[in-house]
Formats: C-alpha cells, structure tokens, sequence
C-alpha cells in the first residue's frame, strides 16, 4: 500500500491560522472519528490482533489525523483515509521495535490491510457491525455477563476464569462458542435483509 | 463472494488469537491459510472486524484514542509537548480556550479532593472514628481569609464554625447538597449540614430538590428554601434577597420552624429589609451574585495564565546543572511508559520506566501525574555516582499510608551509602541512610533515620503536598521540608557518601537481599520529582514550593 511518507510528521499551521478554524474544526473531527472509531479499530486489530496494542496505535494514529484534518478539504472517505494513516502507524510500531505480542509478515500486513480497506463494502463490514448490536441483545444474559468480563480493561482469559469460577479452558470454549453464535446470527440477519 | 466460509483449522486458529494466546507455530499456519485462500481472507477480516465490535461494545469507557483525541482538541498537556520542543510554544490562542473551559468544567464536576474522615485512630479499634464535619470547601479563587481556625485550603472538610473571607470567593458545599458561593468581604457560619447564618457579605445558594429545607439565618430574616437558587447580600442593617429560581420561605430573624413564614418569595421576586420594618420588593438580579460556574471558569482562566508562568520558571530552573533529575510527569501520551528526565547538566537523560501505575490528573487539571496504587506500581530509575549533598523534592497526593512504610525514593536493597526516603504508617517522613561497613556493629548499625514526626496525618490525605529534603554535609544538617517549609532539622550522623543507583519511585525492590518483598508501594499519585547534588537553601525550596503551587 502506498503510504504518505510524511505522515507522521506534525505539521499543524503557525498560531494565527491554527485559530482561525480550531472551533470547527474540533466539531467536525470529533463527529467524524467518532463516527468512524470502531471501523478504526477494528481495521487495526486486524492487522495488529492484541487489543491493549491496537489501543496504543490507534490512539497515536488519531492524533496524526487530527492534525493532518482540514475541515474545508475534508477526506471524501474519513474511515479509508483514517485506515491509511493507522496502517501506517501499524508498520511504526513494529519499526519501533516495540515487543508486538502478536506480529504478522510484511506480506500478510499488506494484504489483510488492502483488503479490509478496499473490500469493506463486498466484506460488508459496516452492515455486520449493525446487525451484531441486534444479535448481542439477544445472547442469554449469562454469555453476555461473560463478554462483559471477558472485555473489562485489562482482564484476560485467565482473569475472567478467575472470577467467574470456572477454568480458563471451559471459558476460552464458552467466549469461542459466544464469537460463533454471533457471527452466525449476523450472517443471517444481512442474509435477511439481503432477502427482503 | 462467500462469507461463510471456514474451516475447524481457521476458526481454532482465529479464536486463540482473539483470546491472546496463539503460539507463534500458529500464528505462521493462520497466515499460510489466508494467504493461500481469499476467502480465508475475508473470514478472517469479518471474523476480526466482530472481534473488534465486541470489545468497544462491552468496554464500559470510550477508548483511549477518543479519549486522547478529545484531550488533544481541548488543550495539549502543557509542558514539553512536541510543540514546545520545536519552538512552536505551547498555549495557541484557542487552545487556551478550551483549556479553560475543560479546566472550568472540571472543576464543577467537583475534581477537588473528597473529605476524609478526620478524628485520630481511636485507641479503642472497637470504636469507629467519627467524623464532625457538615461541608466541603469546593474551590476558591483570590480568598484571602482571616484566620477563624476553619481550614481553607480547596477541598477541605469543614467542620461548624464561622468562615471569614476577607476578599475573592470560595464556594461549600454541606453535605445536604446546598451549595453556596460566597463573595467577600462575608462572615459565614456553618451550623449543620442544613443550616447555616450569613452575617455579612453576598453569596449565591443552590439548593437541589433533596436539600429543600436548607436554612439561612440573617440579622434581619431567616430563609429556608423550597428547592431553589436565590442570592443574598447582607451588609449592615439591610439585607437583600433575590430569588432567581424556585421558591423561599421567609421568616422573622430566628424564628423560622417556629412559627409559620413570613412571606413567600418565588421564581424573578426579589425583597429587601431592613432593620424591624416590613421588607420590599425590589428588581432581582442574577448577574451580581457569582454562580459555581463562572467562578470555576476564572479560576480556569487564572490557571492558564499561572501555567505559563508555570512554564517559563520550570525552562529557568532546567538550565540548573545541579539538577541531576526531573521527571515533570509531563507526557503527550497516556499510554507511554517513560518518565522523561529534563534535568540539565549530563549528556544523557535518566529517563525512569513506568511498571504498573496508571497516567491520572496531577495536581491541577491539565497536569498529569502517575497513580500509584497496587504493589506492582512503580517507576524504575537509575542514578549512577556518589553524592555528598543532595536534595530530593517531591510533588505528591498521599491518598492513604496503608504500609508500615511507604516509599517516595527508595534505593534497591539497602546497601552502604543507600538512600531510603519513605513516609511511616503514621505519617512521618524519613530520610534513611544505610553506614559504611566499618560502622557495622555500632551504633549505627540500622543506618541513620532522620525523621519528621506527624507530617502527614489523615487530614492532609488526598491533598497535594510538597515535600523536599536536604543532606547538607557542609552545614551537617538534614532538613525536611513541607510545603517550602521547614519541619524538622538533624545533625548528620556519620560521613558516607550516598548512593542511590537502582533504584525506585513509589516502590522498593529488595533485590538480592531477599526473597519475601516487604509491601511499601506508596498510595496515592505523584506529579513531579527532582533530585538535585547540591544542598538547597531553605529559599530555595521555597521557591521550589511556590513557583509549583497552582492557584486555588
């Protein structure tokens, strides 16, 4: 993927300028990424599957979009823009020789990444991200009790085990059988729509 | 395109990278089987993509890049920020704006320390502590008191007793809900948690539905409030009330509860009495009584402006080639795990390593600070050489001493010539120095402790202090300081020079001297430690205390 080779590199304009647009443009950044920050994420844990260092990039990425953000020439596609600038802060930290808990080859990194940007509508992966709210409603209260945990800042498998009282293997079972049930729940609610 | 494709292979694979425990045998199979399928591909991004939904759906806080994204719009960290590093300066104009807002806002969300129990640990443990006070001292700006025995510093629990402030303003709380903001020159007096009597000056009460009943007393009426927010001015003889929402109850001086009101005085009403005679209405107006807002706002305002001092004085003071370390806890980055040295004189930073700890609010809003509070939390550091003369200084916020000791700097170990300072159970500072070996088996075979008794007692719990301490072999003293104050001063015991080398903040790390740790993790967060190899004078730490003391 072709990458901006100054990206990272902050550039925001002299103090008078920078004063001219800041209030608008702080309303109309904040509404895009927000908008846009889960599609983020996920893009970066894609290709970066730790959590806690997915956390870490996107949250630089977001700051080198804030300050590379126009708000009179904004990006025709804030999420693929914002994708190219995380993916970029992805190669950084490897580059960085941070210790990656997980780390995927150079050609897997460019493939995953090209494909979740340009593939994202085929990929349907906006439609997937509505359609789990519906299907997490409705997971039996006990299997959305331990998602809860399981995703609480900071806990793990083991740490969710732990406080629930049961081994770390019928957890890690019960969180796969979770992740299968809701994915098959979302593929038949976009096969439902894709019906109607 | 079929999204459902999969395989047992791929899923099992996929799952033990979502549960952060995939090996790297697997890691290399998953990356062979979607590369080598493109429907692996997308399996593999759509399987992903609702790994990554569900995380953000059940985390219970926005994530951190929003977090960081909304710090960044309001207000860069002040300090050395890469802005400041390349000459851009810190405080663009808007920047400052939102600073002041965000800092305001805060404010009013009530940032400021939360009362702490007050009485002494009872002798008796079968008896609980009790606790007298009725309010909280939310915030001041520009008060000057006059001492009524009361405490006054923001935060403070405010036990029955009269406040008087001389000038500026300063906002309570009782613990019903009422919040009054007080305008001096005004004598207040704090009766119980719903009542109170205003003897002169002008203040602002907002009284929540829950605290309906809260009573102000006067010289020419007493008001009990229906769930409202009026303002009062009392000056002499006269005393105005201005009712701006809700409704007042109006009675004789001292008579409320005992007989039924006076009058009533709703929503846009306003009266004024003076003396016995019948009181009259008069034009209320909102804009002369201060409410909790606007003072947060100039106190924010203020803050900006100190801050750049604030800067200006800490870029003087690095140009120190005494100034061995200084950590200023000033990072761009919540996540990061170095502690920037800025210190000057040497060719290479101390940089320290954050273990643990959480980045939190140092001690003004927009300072960060790290929170210390779990065993495992610390900064590792190390300072090479000896020392003849050092002093430490410390901005912290002890939140509790649950440790028989609990550590502020503390060398590794305890080896000749290392340096130990830490806060007793009980709130005694000392600063500990391990003898050279020849004075082994003398009297100073524990080492020399130089101690400050009762320095940090509950009441100062949850409240910023500085603390410093100076080894002086030239004046052969060891002198404490809280606060720019001196404490306590102790001749030096024995020659030795110091060592600190590893070493750690807020923790201690036996090392090789043995297995089992001793718990002396420090509670609470520090927001600013320098380390310097020369004595200071008791000026100078002074300054030190004053040039970091924030307003309020």
């Amino acid at each position: 993927m072709a990458v901006d080779a100054d990206i990272g590199h902050e550039n925001s304009g002299s103090p008078a300028d920078a004063s001219d647009d800041r209030p608008d443009k702080s309303k109309v950044f904040l509404r895009l990424f927000l908008q846009n920050e889960r599609r983020l994420y996920a893009y970066v844990l894609t290709l970066l599957p730790n959590r806690a260092d997915a956390d870490d990039v996107l949250q630089d990425a977001s700051l080198v979009m804030w300050d590379k953000f126009h708000p009179e020439s904004p990006p025709d596609d804030f999420a693929a823009w914002g994708c190219r600038i995380a993916y970029f802060k992805v190669l950084d930290f490897f580059k960085k020789g941070h210790r990656a808990r997980v780390r995927f080859s150079q050609e897997m990194l460019e493939r995953v990444a090209e494909t979740a940007i340009e593939q994202a509508g085929v990929l349907q992966l906006d439609a997937r991200r509505d359609a789990l709210a519906g299907c997490i409603e409705k997971l039996p209260a006990r299997d959305r009790d331990l998602l809860a945990r399981r995703f609480t800042p900071g806990a793990t498998t083991k740490s969710t085990s732990d406080q629930i009282g049961r081994s770390v293997d019928a957890v890690y079972k019960a969180l796969a059988r979770v992740r299968r049930a809701l994915f098959e729940c979302v593929q038949r609610a976009l096969a439902r729509e894709g019906r109607s | 395109m079929n999204p459902s494709f999969e395989s047992d292979e791929l899923r099992g694979l996929i799952d033990a990278l979502c549960e952060e425990s995939i090996t790297p045998d697997q890691l290399h199979r998953l990356e062979e089987l979607v590369l080598a399928d493109p429907r692996a591909e997308a399996f593999y991004v759509q399987y992903m993509s609702l790994h990554a939904d569900l995380s953000r759906h059940f985390a219970a806080l926005p994530g951190r890049a929003e977090q960081s994204v909304r710090q960044r719009i309001v207000g860069p960290v002040p300090g050395e920020s890469a802005a400041a590093r390349d000459g851009r300066g810190w405080l663009r104009p808007l920047v400052v704006l939102g600073l002041a807002l965000a800092a305001g806002f805060l404010l009013v969300l009530g940032l400021w320390p939360k009362p702490i129990v007050i009485s002494p640990r009872p002798s008796d443990p079968a008896s609980e502590r009790t606790d007298d006070s009725v309010a909280v001292l939310l915030q001041t700006h520009h008060a000057e008191w006059e001492g009524t025995g009361m405490p006054t510093h923001p935060g403070a629990p405010l036990p029955p007793g009269t406040l008087n402030l001389k000038s500026g303003y300063a906002q309570v709380q009782f613990y019903s809900g009422a919040t009054v903001v007080l305008q001096g020159p005004a004598e207040f007096r704090l009766i119980s948690r719903t009542q109170a009597y205003c003897s002169r000056g002008k203040l602002r009460a907002t009284v929540p539905p829950h605290a309906q009943g809260f009573t102000i007393g006067s010289p020419t009426m007493d008001l009990v409030d229906r769930g409202t927010e009026f303002g009062l001015d009392v000056g002499g003889e006269k005393t105005d009330l201005h009712v701006f929402q809700g409704k007042v109850d109006v009675y004789g001086p001292g008579a409320a509860a005992k007989s039924p009101p006076r009058q009533e005085v709703t929503t846009g009403q306003g009266i004024t009495a003076s003396g016995a005679a019948a009181p009259t209405p008069i034009r209320t107006d909102p804009a002369a009584f201060l409410t909790g807002r606007e003072l947060a706002d100039r106190a924010a305002e203020e803050l900006t402006r100190w801050q750049a001092q604030w800067e200006v004085d800490r870029r003087a003071l690095r140009e120190d080639a005494s100034l061995l370390v200084y950590y200023p806890f000033q990072t761009d980055q919540p996540w990061s795990r170095t502690l920037r040295d800025e210190g000057g004189g040497k060719a290479k930073p101390l940089d320290g390593a954050v273990v643990g700890c959480a980045w939190g609010n140092g001690r003004w809003p927009g300072k960060r600070g790290l929170e210390l509070k779990r065993v495992s939390d610390r900064v590792r550091l190390h300072i090479p050489g000896e020392f003849n003369a050092i002093t430490l200084a410390a901005w912290v916020r002890p939140d509790a001493l649950p440790n028989q000791n609990n550590s502020l700097l503390m060398a590794d170990g305890w080896d000749p010539g290392g340096l130990h300072w830490q806060i007793g159970i009980d709130g005694t500072i000392i600063l500990a120095v391990r003898a050279p070996p020849e004075l082994e088996g003398g009297p100073y075979q524990r080492g020399a402790h130089y101690r400050a008794f009762g320095v940090l007692t509950p009441e100062r719990f949850g409240r910023w202090v500085h603390l410093a301490v100076v080894y002086d072999p030239g004046a052969a003293a060891v002198t404490h300081y809280v606060d720019g104050k001196s404490v306590a001063e102790h001749p030096i015991l024995f020659d030795t020079p110091l060592r600190i080398g590893d070493a750690e903040l807020g923790n201690w790390n036996v090392a090789k001297y043995r297995n089992r740790t001793p718990v002396r993790n420090f509670n609470g967060c520090i927001d600013e430690f320098m380390l310097f190899n020369r004595p200071l004078s008791g000026d100078e730490v002074g300054r030190l205390y004053t040039q970091g003391r924030p307003p309020g």
